[in-house]
């Protein structure tokens, strides 16, 4: 049973990485660039099986929202439109970060208005940065 | 009678081939995919494509395999039952929960193609702003680091629906393969 587990396990890494390669070589022309994804590639399973772990016993902290990086998603998304066609997708990547974080930092604050009734004009002045 | 000599390790070979199909069905059709690609010269944008069916076209593979314990070519399948009639609900339900699968596994393709697209333009963009000359002294700009950021993103995310794409097929066929081996 373990022996079947752990071949069906080494299959599906194997067919992700190959697949990950034959994708990234279409994608990115620059060898170096596409090593360095590669890397992440490889290092994804193995990273996001801790990061499981780690939400199981901790409460994770929301990356701050930055407004410059989701603006280069958007050029990003228009330009995809543009060579691929298809319809831009809403809401998209930094447009969901965008939502959890406020989400995260409107809990943190209605949490602290409980606390101390004296942060509950500041909880309602987060409320309305959404 | 024609007797063909033995070279000795293929015995073992085709005993590894046998006990290990969960393994070597998929590993074989990727390989052959890419090969009968890049003898035909395509570019690599086409084999991506080819690669990317790849969840699918196997649970493909797991249906015909349970189609065909439904028609009844494998008999160790029908022994797991008690009767004829269980044998084949089961085999019927498991097509059907096989083709729900396959809308799952098309979707995630669907979704995998759209992370390819915006990693393909987020190295166009890098490329063409990094060609750009900048001016001595001058405030870097997150734009170029940005595109980066972003592709690195698009990469962990495009891993992530791989792995659970062929998870699914794999682990799918695997199952089939036990119930009718």
């Amino acid at each position: 049973m373990l022996y079947t587990a752990l071949t069906l396990i080494g299959t599906v890494l194997l067919l992700a990485f190959v697949s990950s390669y034959i994708i990234l070589r279409a994608a990115i022309s620059e060898p170096h660039w596409r090593r360095m994804m590669l890397f992440f590639v490889i290092m994804t399973p193995v990273v996001s099986v801790i990061a499981f772990a780690k939400v199981l016993f901790s409460r994770p902290k929301p990356i701050r929202y930055n407004a410059e990086l989701g603006r280069i998603e958007d050029e990003i998304e228009s330009e995809r439109v543009r060579t691929f066609g298809g319809k831009v997708v809403y809401p998209s990547f930094s447009e969901r970060w965008k939502m959890s974080y406020f989400y995260a930092v409107e809990k943190s604050a209605v949490t602290a208005a409980r606390l101390d009734p004296a942060l509950s004009n500041f909880s309602y002045k987060i409320s309305n940065l959404r | 009678m024609q007797t063909v000599g033995h070279l000795g390790w293929e015995t073992g070979f085709v005993t590894f081939l046998r006990t290990h199909l969960n393994v070597v069905i998929p590993v074989a059709t990727l390989s052959a995919k890419i090969l009968v690609r890049v003898f035909s010269r395509e570019d690599f944008a086409e084999v991506m494509r080819s690669v990317t069916n790849l969840p699918l076209e196997l649970l493909l593979i797991s249906m015909s395999f349970m189609l065909g314990a439904l028609a009844g070519i494998s008999d160790s399948y029908f022994t797991r039952f008690a009767s004829q009639s269980d044998a084949d609900l089961f085999a019927a339900l498991a097509v059907i929960v096989i083709f729900f699968l396959c809308l799952i596994t098309n979707l995630l393709t669907k979704f995998l193609r759209f992370v390819f697209g915006k990693l393909f333009i987020a190295f166009k963009q890098y490329r063409e702003l990094s060609a750009q000359p900048t001016i001595p002294g001058a405030v870097p700009d997150i734009a170029v680091a940005g595109r980066i950021l972003w592709a690195m993103a698009y990469c962990i995310i495009m891993a992530l629906v791989l792995v659970l794409s062929f998870g699914i097929s794999v682990i799918t066929l695997a199952y089939v393969l036990h119930l009718i081996q």
